[in-house]
């Protein structure tokens, strides 16, 4: 058991067949993956509890972050040529933990969704979403 | 068209890389994708992740051989999960990437004070780097 800090951890987009580290992000926000749950509630029951079940799907959420964002850097124009030549597969994406075993969770992403934000008192910031293809693969298990 | 990689990177597995590591001095060939700038080929060198492999591929990167040095410099910062904030102390050489308790793992210049000359501290530098 150990408390993992979030320096060192790095967002991956894959190019080619290998993944490649996006450059300057500042913060991430993981998935928040659900399952999908619907009210079972039925007028015989006389508990005061209103029962949910699952319906047996999992929604994968979106993965967002924030960057100083360089509209020069070829790490940047690749997410941004996603939006202007968006691929017909989905892109394989990875979130690589500063833990010492290094574990990451990897996800296909269906699209993205970027932003930014100009401040007199700060640099220049990107913001990105990834909506998620499905859900992600965690570390010893199968998606 | 082809690259060759510079630093270790994980991807796909296939027969050839079983565990899904591609090490340094894989050579990548994109040659069956179309030959343009948008060929991973291309994409990875100019991330400075990988130099040319053939003539196709460093004549479509539009790269000098000091611009391919800076963006490989800067693929490594980034390739060590470093953060923004401390660009400045891993450009001086004063830390090279973090521990798993997040405390930074010292550079050859780390006893050096933090407001010393950046002049002298960023000797390791490509001379014409800049931030």
């Amino acid at each position: 058991m150990a408390k993992i800090k979030c320096k060192g951890t790095s967002l991956q987009q894959m190019v080619g067949n290998v993944y490649v580290t996006v450059a300057q992000v500042i913060s991430l926000e993981l998935p928040e993956v659900e399952s999908e749950t619907y009210e079972s509630d039925t007028l015989d029951n006389t508990a005061a509890g209103i029962p949910y079940s699952s319906t047996g799907r999992t929604e994968g959420g979106s993965c967002s972050g924030e960057l100083f964002y360089d509209p020069a850097l070829d790490s940047h124009k690749n997410l941004l040529d996603l939006l202007t030549h968006p691929p017909a597969a989905s892109e394989q994406w990875k979130i690589v933990f500063a833990d010492s075993a290094a574990s990451s969770w990897t996800f296909s992403g269906a699209g993205l969704s970027f932003g930014g934000t100009v401040a007199l008192k700060d640099g220049l910031k990107g913001s990105f979403k990834i909506k998620l293809d499905g859900i992600p693969t965690f570390p010893g298990s199968g998606s | 068209m082809k690259c060759r990689l510079l630093v270790d990177l994980k991807g796909v597995v296939t027969p050839d890389h079983p565990d899904g590591t591609y090490p340094i001095g894989t050579i990548l060939d994109y040659s069956t994708l179309p030959a343009d700038i948008r060929n991973p080929a291309v994409r990875l060198v100019r991330l400075g992740v990988a130099e040319p492999g053939d003539e196709e591929c460093e004549n479509l990167c539009g790269m000098s051989q000091e611009m391919r040095l800076r963006v490989q410099y800067a693929y490594q910062r980034v390739h060590r999960g470093i953060h923004p904030d401390d660009y400045e102390d891993y450009n001086a050489g004063r830390m090279i990437g973090y521990n798993p308790d997040g405390s930074p793992i010292p550079g050859p210049n780390a006893e050096q004070e933090v407001d010393e000359e950046e002049s002298e501290s960023r000797s390791w530098v490509p001379e014409d780097y800049d931030e």
